[in-house]
């Protein structure tokens, strides 16, 4: 199995792979020379009955050719693995339906909606004040599932 | 936490309303912090660029993409490019 290198970016709905496709005759610099060794200028290469082969560049208008992104050249069976958040709301259709999230997380949502409802009768002090609680309410609990303290490494013994 | 707990606690009596906030919170949640995470493969098929993204995608968190970088088959993060490739899709497929 050969190593690809692949590389994406993102069009309107939809995620384009594209992979790198390496030209190496594009990379092959060529230094001016005679076939005949002995000869370093085209006249005197040419007079000898040497053939002088010109200098070749690889570079074309600055970039280099030699790597180039192309669609993707095979197929692979499950080649691309997207990790993602989604949105767990597909169970919710009535009162006694259950949100699928921790109490500590539901407690956001009902500052969310307090929000929400401060939003609709157009005051917004207080909806600012109830988002700034979700937003927060959401930090804590994301905190508070990393254990220990937070280790900065320095540079204190590279002196 | 069930439903009309949220709305006790919120002081809502409208269902369809409260329903209709608690997905929005729940979409929020999910685009400020990771809270529900979820991992799908695609095949990759010669030619083809475009891919569809998951219809419940919230927020995009990795892309991995088998023998990227390694001989082995396993998968591996793949760089995102700044500009498009010069070399055109011209089946825009």
């Amino acid at each position: 199995m050969a190593s690809k290198k692949y590389a994406y970016f993102l069009k309107g709905n939809k995620i384009a792979i594209v992979e790198q496709e390496y030209s190496r005759s594009r990379n092959n610099l060529a230094v001016a020379h005679c076939t005949i060794s002995g000869y370093s200028t085209k006249d005197t290469c040419e007079a000898a009955g040497g053939q002088w082969i010109p200098s070749s560049s690889s570079m074309s208008s600055g970039v280099p050719e030699d790597y180039n992104y192309v669609s993707p050249k095979s197929s692979v069976d499950t080649g691309i693995e997207l990790e993602y958040t989604y949105m767990p709301a597909s169970n919710l259709v009535d009162e006694s339906s259950v949100v699928d999230i921790p109490r500590y997380q539901a407690l956001a949502i009902v500052y969310y909606i307090k929000a929400k409802l401060a939003e609709d009768v157009s005051d917004f002090k207080t909806r600012e004040m109830y988002l700034r609680e979700f937003k927060r309410q959401i930090e804590k609990n994301v905190a508070a599932r990393k254990h220990g303290p937070t280790v900065i490494q320095g540079f204190g013994m590279t002196r | 936490m069930k439903v009309e707990e949220i709305m006790e606690r919120a002081g809502m009596n409208e269902t369809g309303r409260a329903l209709a906030y608690i997905k929005d919170a729940l979409e929020e949640m999910n685009t400020i912090s990771e809270t529900h995470v979820n991992t799908t493969r695609i095949h990759i098929v010669e030619g083809k660029r475009f891919y569809d993204l998951p219809a419940d995608l919230v927020k995009l968190l990795d892309i991995r993409c088998k023998d990227h970088d390694n001989a082995e088959g396993t998968y591996r993060t793949i760089p995102r490019m700044l500009y498009e490739p010069k070399t055109e899709d011209t089946d825009g497929i």
